[in-house]
Order: structure tokens, then C-alpha cells, then sequence
């Protein structure tokens, strides 16, 4: 070390801040809320296990609603079908009864016919 | 490292000196440097927390006043180099002789351009090595050399200048 780096040392000594530095800092830190609860949101954001665990969580709760959706579609889908299909049904019953009571009313004329021709 | 509010007083007590001198030394005013450490200790409060060791603590204030000082001068430029008519003339033998020479030596340093003033306060106010250095500023360890090279050699050329004489 020469003597220019001594005296460069001796003459940058450290000086103290003005009187109540460290009330003032303190002060305005007092006006700060706790470091803590941002730590905590910090701490959980940046841990990758907690990270990825929130990640998994978010894909789960995705495809559970996806799965939900498509299972309702799906028994949407059945119900329209069994609807259609009773729909159906209660249109073939209904015509094979008018048939069924032309043929009734085609026999009562006929026994009639017979009754007057007697 | 979470501290309490004592904790954190402790470190406020313990470095204040330090961030203010860096501080004041960067920016060479004593109210912006009051109000630039304050900020750096208020900073350093949010991210306590987050510190590891007193080294790590060490090692941050430094970076973060070093950091803040550096963008204040940049976006002020308002202050002109010192003209080394404003240094005292040094005068007597002794330790009278000395506290002038010290005196006037701050103020050649206070006249040095900002790069150059950063690394000198680093390396002799801060005892830094160039590579600590180096990661304060966030550049390559060998432009700290440099910069200290260049610096000391435009340091000695005002001295030699403002004295008569050179020192070695």
C-alpha cells in the first residue's frame, strides 16, 4: 500500500449522518405495515415445491370442471335421446289405437248390418 | 432473517454511518444523502425477510446505496464538477498539515467524474476489493481495475496540480 492509498483511506473515514437519523428512519418505517405477511405471499410464490403445488392444484380444479362439463352435456345429450325416443313411442302407440278402433268401429257396423239384415 | 423492530434498529444503528457516507460521497449533498439512506434503510426493511446473514445485509446496503445514489446522479446531473478553486489552500506541518491535506483530498475526490468518484469511495471508504466491487456495480471485475487505474491516475494529476507536488 503507498502512500497515496493511506492517505485516500485515512481522508474517505466514514462520517455519521445528521442527529436522529435513525428516529427518522425508524419513524417512517413504524408508518410501514409488517414485513412478514408480503414475506409469506413472497415465501409461497417463490418455493418451487409450493409453486408447483399450486400449479397441480389449479390444472385438478380445471379438469374436474371440464369433466363436470362434459358429463352434463353427455347426460343432456341421453335425455334428449330418451325424450325423443318416448316422443316416438307415444306416436306409434296413438296411431296403432286409431287403427285399432277403426277396426272396432268397422266391426260394430258390420254386426249391425247383420242385426237389421235378421 | 426476519427481524423484530428492535432487531431492526440495531441494524439501522449499525450501518447508518456506512450507507450515509457512500451516500453523501456519490451524490455530494448532505440532505439528498440523508433522504437517499432512508429510502435504502426503508428498502431494506421490505426486504429483510429475504437477507440470509449480517453479511448478507452488509453486502446489500452497499449494492442498493451504491445502486440508488448512481441513478440519482444520472437523472440529476444538476451538480458540476467542484472547480478546485472551492479546495482550501493546505497550509502547516503536522497534523494541523493533515487534517488539510485530508480535507483537500476529499474535495479532489469530490471533483473526480461519477464513475470514477464510486469506485475511489468502494476501494478507500469502503476497504471493497475490486471484485466485490465489481459485484456492487454489477460490471466485470477487470473494468473496476481499470476504472481504479484511470481514477487514481486523474486523482494524482489533480493533486499534483492543486499542491505543486506529486505523491506517489
Amino acid at each position: 500500500m503507498n502512500e497515496m492509498d493511506e492517505q485516500l483511506k485515512r481522508a474517505l473515514q466514514r462520517c455519521e449522518p445528521p442527529d436522529g437519523f435513525a428516529e427518522r428512519v425508524l419513524a417512517r418505517v413504524d408508518r410501514e405495515p409488517s414485513p412478514t405477511a408480503k414475506h409469506l405471499a413472497w415465501t409461497l410464490w417463490h418455493r418451487p415445491a409450493l409453486r408447483w403445488a399450486t400449479a397441480a392444484a389449479l390444472v385438478a380444479v380445471a379438469a374436474t370442471g371440464i369433466g363436470y362439463h362434459i358429463h352434463q352435456r353427455k347426460e343432456e345429450a341421453e335425455a334428449k335421446t330418451a325424450k325423443q325416443q318416448v316422443m316416438l313411442a307415444l306416436r306409434i302407440t296413438g296411431s296403432k289405437l286409431r287403427v285399432a278402433k277403426q277396426r272396432v268401429k268397422a266391426v260394430e257396423r258390420g254386426t249391425d248390418n247383420v242385426g237389421k239384415t235378421l | 432473517m426476519i427481524q423484530d423492530a428492535a432487531g431492526f434498529a440495531e441494524i439501522v444503528r449499525e450501518h447508518q454511518a456506512m450507507v450515509f457516507s457512500i451516500a453523501l460521497r456519490f451524490v455530494r449533498d448532505r440532505s439528498v444523502a440523508e433522504e437517499l439512506a432512508q429510502d435504502v434503510f426503508l428498502k431494506l426493511y421490505r426486504e429483510l425477510p429475504r437477507l440470509e446473514s449480517a453479511e448478507h445485509v452488509k453486502f446489500w446496503l452497499r449494492k442498493v446505496t451504491g445502486h440508488r445514489a448512481l441513478d440519482y446522479i444520472r437523472s440529476a446531473h444538476r451538480r458540476p464538477e467542484l472547480a478546485l478553486e472551492e479546495v482550501p489552500e493546505p497550509t502547516a506541518d503536522g497534523r494541523e498539515s493533515d487534517v488539510l491535506l485530508e480535507s483537500s483530498l476529499r474535495k479532489l475526490v469530490s471533483s473526480l467524474p461519477d464513475q470514477a468518484r464510486a469506485v475511489i469511495v468502494l476501494r478507500y471508504q469502503e476497504e471493497m476489493e475490486p471484485h466485490e466491487i465489481a459485484e456492487v456495480l454489477g460490471v466485470p471485475a477487470a473494468t473496476v481495475k481499470s476504472r481504479l487505474r484511470r481514477s487514481l491516475a486523474l486523482l494524482r494529476g489533480k493533486i499534483q496540480r492543486f499542491v505543486g507536488e506529486p505523491i506517489r
